[in-house]
């Protein structure tokens, strides 16, 4: 049951007083990046900004993941908010006062300021915990850059009596504070392909005494191409590259294998496992032609993001109620990115919203991507996340 | 004018005589391996080996050739005999006593025996002075490995007043001690092409920002291959071989080039040329149709090697003469390998010959072949050389 009436100006306010904290904590947490499923410096700043709020908070078992719970003692629906932890293999070279101390680590997808965004909330949350109904689940994520941190969690129980769930994503190239969503996929699956085509090396000059696999290799590329083109559905959206092909040393040298690998991305789980189908067929089915084997393997990366329709629809309108109608958008086409909170979408109702953090004296066309290693984040938004998860728990 | 009187069993006889010496000097140059143009060991045991016995000496000025000329006072030709000097960067793994002691260089093309083999000749030869006429030149050449070593001395006048001549080849994959030849195209010529194919790179989600070069990259080693089946009389020889191919460094980013290099052999000029152009059309033509732009360059290597029909019939009548018809075989067909004593025989008429050295315990098909780590050279076939060398001067 949808009740509106707790999202507004006040709410907006009470997040806004929070902005010095979240602020102080993000920039902590950017200055010591972590990476990957164990960030134990990262866990300990969050479970001392968590302590006094009467949480009660579980660590995680396989990572250092944080779950915390605030039970308001009457009956309702649990929501899970997420926040993510991890930082990217990366040398930061913008310069700033909280500037990363760790060579080669760095923020550069926002997963500080969701950390942060999602404490205050937290905090703002516990404050008023008379004005809402049910429990609301914080979830602090580890490993989310390709270490598929969602699933350990889940594995741990996290999703146990949650009804539905939420997540934020900072992007820097949409406008500063702008909130954004759509229903159905939101972001793209990515798996990666990784195929050897195995021949006989030998001279250049003696290919009758060899059997060469770059013709095949180069065969396949094609064949690969042409899997989009042919074997899927003309209205669906699918994206298959050969992004690297290695072969050989010299000129005068035939080698015995070849590499290709690539990435697939698709919006469709349906798509998604006929392509893996295809790459398999192309890659065999050409390597058999030139007298070749080969060995193939599709890795699975994450899945499609997948947002419930009604919780999309949901978090547009408490976000029009928060920020007024001028500060949502609702998005038409989806993202060819990858996120692993699709784990959770596959298992519980519930939508990811982008917010966008763009610099004051960029364009959100020319900002630094997130994933650059001149990514900034604009926090004179903050609040308007904080208010968002705030408000996406207490609507109930 | 043909004289084989002097060929047979007594040159043999004289040729085995100095076996010990040939034996002792490949395996000091075996030792103490040297590459490219400058091999200032090897050229200092090959003066002292020539030491004493009357010859003019001329030592390279742009190398560390050696140019040894014996003159019998009587009128009569100038035969030109090369032996080249120069290892393999290759480290050697058969071990012996006379194992390569610099780590990363070995004579695994038999160039050891023929500096050995040429300087006995030079020993027999000057000792039966009395039965030879007109003049001999020992050429002994640095650089025959890819650094045109015959190329420099031909600058420097080594084939100044030549009439013809003659080399040597060992090959562990010839029966121990049989002599091969063949009129005309002996052995090929190899250049080598590079091309990088230049797009736009990019995410690999996001094709229809880049310019993908791998597609063009893989569509021009398919077209390659069907221009030597398209563009070369079928009567003729040639061979293109993309011996390695490389774009890219992961699965999800677009590079904004890729590389591609190898081989060219034929067995006849007109053939090269075609080939050399053809690579160069096909290059272009594929990248302009995947809107790319491409840059090629194809580097001269080895001319074909062709032997003078005449003098290719004269080492096959000395060699018989000399070792017996058993002995001798005349050669199917060219080899794929170059030489680049080519460049001589673009100058002088004359041939070369190879001369089968395979081990004992090893079968001649199945033999670490020549630039093998293993290969081995079976010396007691040596004699067979000094003899061929001496009796093709001898001849007049």
């Amino acid at each position: 049951m949808t009740n509106l009436a707790p999202i507004g100006e006040d709410l907006l306010e009470a997040a806004r007083s929070l902005q010095g904290e979240t602020i102080e904590l993000r920039r902590s947490i950017h200055a010591e990046p972590e990476i990957g499923l164990q960030l134990p410096e990262t866990q300990k700043k969050i479970v001392e900004s968590l302590t006094g709020l009467g949480l009660d908070i579980t660590l995680g078992q396989s990572t250092t993941s944080v779950v915390a719970d605030l039970d308001t003692g009457k009956p309702g629906p649990t929501v899970l908010l997420r926040g993510d932890m991890d930082a990217l293999p990366l040398q930061e070279d913008y310069v700033s006062d909280f500037q990363s101390k760790v060579d080669g680590a760095m923020h550069a997808c926002g997963h500080d300021s969701h950390v942060a965004m999602l404490a205050s909330a937290a905090r703002l949350l516990s404050e008023n915990k008379d004005s809402f109904t049910g429990k609301v689940r914080f979830m602090f994520q580890p490993g989310e850059e390709g270490y598929h941190g969602a699933k350990y969690m889940i594995e741990e129980g996290v999703l146990d009596g949650v009804d539905r769930a939420f997540a934020i994503h900072v992007v820097t190239n949409m406008p500063n504070g702008l909130l954004s969503t759509k229903g159905g996929a939101l972001l793209a699956s990515a798996d990666r392909f990784e195929i050897t085509v195995h021949g006989k090396g030998g001279h250049a000059s003696a290919p009758h005494h060899c059997i060469d696999p770059i013709p095949p290799a180069a065969a396949m590329v094609g064949g690969l191409h042409n899997i989009v083109s042919r074997d899927i559905d003309p209205s669906q959206s699918a994206v298959l590259t050969v992004a690297h092909i290695e072969a050989g040393t010299t000129n005068n040298i035939i080698p015995a294998s070849a590499f290709l690998e690539g990435t697939i991305r698709t919006f469709d789980e349906g798509v998604r496992s006929k392509i893996k189908d295809a790459v398999s067929r192309v890659a065999h089915g050409t390597s058999q032609a030139h007298g070749c084997t080969c060995t193939s393997e599709v890795i699975s990366g994450y899945p499609v993001t997948i947002n419930n329709e009604e919780q999309a629809l949901l978090t547009s309108r408490v976000a029009s109620a928060l920020v007024g109608a001028d500060g949502f958008h609702m998005a038409e086409d989806p993202a060819l990115a990858a996120e692993d909170f699709s784990y959770v979408l596959n298992q519980v109702p519930g939508a990811m919203a982008m917010m966008g953090v763009c610099p004051d004296d960029v364009s959100p066309a020319e900002a630094a991507p997130n994933h650059s290693n001149f990514m900034r984040v604009n926090e004179s938004a903050f609040y308007n996340g904080v208010g968002l998860y705030a408000a996406m728990a207490m609507v109930g | 004018m043909t004289n084989l009187a002097p060929i047979g069993d007594d040159l043999l006889e004289a040729a085995r005589s100095h076996q010990d010496a040939t034996i002792e000097l490949r395996r000091s140059i075996h030792a103490d391996p040297e590459l490219g143009l400058q091999l200032p060991e090897t050229q200092k045991k090959l003066l002292e080996s020539l030491t004493g016995l009357g010859l003019d000496i001329t030592l390279g000025e742009s190398t560390t050739s050696v140019v040894a000329d014996l003159d019998t006072g009587r009128p009569g030709p100038t035969v030109l005999l090369r032996g080249d000097m120069d290892a393999l960067p290759l480290q050697e793994d058969h071990v012996s006593d006379f194992q390569s002691r610099h780590d990363g260089k070995m004579h695994a093309c038999g160039h050891d025996a023929h500096v050995a083999m040429l300087a006995s000749a030079a020993q027999l030869l000057c000792e039966n002075k009395d039965e030879l006429t007109g003049k001999v030149r020992f050429m002994f050449q640095p650089g025959e490995e890819g650094f045109h070593g015959a190329k420099y001395m031909i600058e420097e006048g080594v084939l100044d007043g030549v009439d013809r001549a003659f080399a040597i080849h060992v090959s562990t994959n010839i029966r121990n001690g049989l002599i091969t030849t063949r009129g005309g195209s002996i052995m090929a010529s190899a250049d080598r092409f590079e091309i990088t194919v230049h797009g736009r790179g990019g995410h690999a989600s996001a094709p229809q920002n880049c310019v993908d070069p791998i597609p063009a990259a893989a569509a021009t080693v398919t077209a390659l291959h069907t221009m030597v089946g398209r563009n070369v009389d079928p009567m003729r020889s040639g061979l293109v071989t993309v011996a390695h191919i490389e774009a890219g460094t992961t699965n999800n980013i677009i590079p904004p080039h890729a590389f591609m290099e190898g081989t060219i052999r034929t067995l006849d000029e007109t053939s090269r040329a075609a080939l050399a152009e053809g690579v160069g059309r096909v290059a272009q033509g594929t990248a302009l149709s995947h809107g790319c732009t491409c840059t090629h360059e194809v580097i001269p290597g080895y001319p074909v090697t062709i032997n003078d029909p005449e003098q290719a019939t004269l080492a096959g009548q000395v060699t018989s003469a000399l070792l017996g018809a058993d002995n001798f075989v005349e050669m199917p067909r060219a080899r794929m390998g170059a030489e680049d004593f080519s460049y001589v025989l673009q100058h002088v008429p004359g041939a070369m010959a190879f001369l089968g050295v395979c081990p004992d315990d090893q079968d001649p098909t199945t033999a670490a072949p020549n630039h093998s780590n293993l290969m081995r050279v079976n010396e007691s076939g040596l004699t067979n050389g000094v003899a061929l060398y001496a009796a093709m001067a001898l001849v007049g």
